[in-house]
């Protein structure tokens, strides 16, 4: 079995090589951006909300302010998320939504995954 | 938080945030679900109940007024269809203030002081017609955020 020399996001053991590049395997086409699992998260929360708020997603998701900017920011760069913030009355809000494209890449990936697990034991 | 994921877990994963994302939703749908039966039996007794049911049924629905406007305010996550059902000038609002005014005012003015079986028969089916616009705005959230 050959392994395209793509970007790794999720490689070593137990987890699944996606790359960006070469190869048939439905694996290759597992998306680096959104194949890290808090990444995933947010993206799997966005994509069943018009918009959620960043509090929310910390609160759902259980990670720390720190590491889910961290992650938005990743995101946003690809362009699958959109960040908007907003004052209600002094308290500052930060939203967040998927993009066309996020939403895209999410349902390409969401079918990726089901191409890989379809008839390997869960 | 674990750094590597098989394809079984990253499903999983997505099924799980799915889920508790959804939550909010389920809730708001559950607030209009609550109005809408709510409406069915409040009306009835505001007009026909003895006093100390009018009085514990006109303290539950102020309960219910508050509880359910800080909760559909305060939700940190928009859903399309809850925003469609609280949208002010949408359907749902609109439908129901118009079908609340219209059992308000045949319980003041049409309705009489010792009113026959026919009257408290035509009032529960008014108030059962004006449940429907909550009714069908949580039936539309709750199928969507199954």
């Amino acid at each position: 079995m050959s392994h395209a020399n793509g970007t790794n996001a999720a490689g070593g053991a137990g987890g699944v090589e996606s790359t960006t590049g070469a190869g048939s395997h439905p694996r290759h086409e597992l998306d680096d951006v959104i194949h890290a699992p808090v990444r995933l998260s947010v993206m799997a929360a966005l994509a069943v909300t018009d918009r959620a708020e960043f509090r929310f997603l910390r609160d759902t998701i259980e990670v720390s302010d720190s590491l889910l900017s961290k992650h938005v920011i990743t995101l946003e760069e690809a362009g699958y998320v959109r960040v908007e913030k907003a004052f209600v009355g002094k308290r500052p809000r930060t939203w967040l939504a998927l993009t066309d494209e996020g939403r895209r890449a999410f349902h390409d990936y969401v079918s990726v995954l089901r191409r890989l697990t379809d008839g390997s034991p869960s | 938080m674990k750094e590597e994921l098989t394809p079984q877990e990253a499903l999983r994963r997505i099924g799980e945030v799915d889920r508790r994302a959804r939550r909010p939703a389920r809730v708001a749908g559950l607030i209009y679900l609550i109005v809408g039966l709510a409406t069915i039996v409040y009306w009835p007794v505001m007009n026909f109940g003895p006093d100390w049911s009018k009085l514990t049924v006109g303290l539950l629905w102020l309960l219910l007024t508050v509880a359910s406007t800080w909760y559909l305010g305060s939700m940190s996550v928009e859903d399309r269809e809850v925003t469609w059902a609280g949208r002010p000038t949408g359907p749902v609002t609109v439908t129901y203030v118009g079908a609340v005014a219209v059992v308000f005012l045949v319980g003041l003015l049409l309705v009489p002081d010792d009113p026959g079986t026919g009257w408290k028969a035509a009032l529960v089916v008014l108030a059962a017609c004006a449940s429907l616009p909550p009714l069908y705005a949580a039936w539309r959230v709750l199928r969507a955020a199954r």
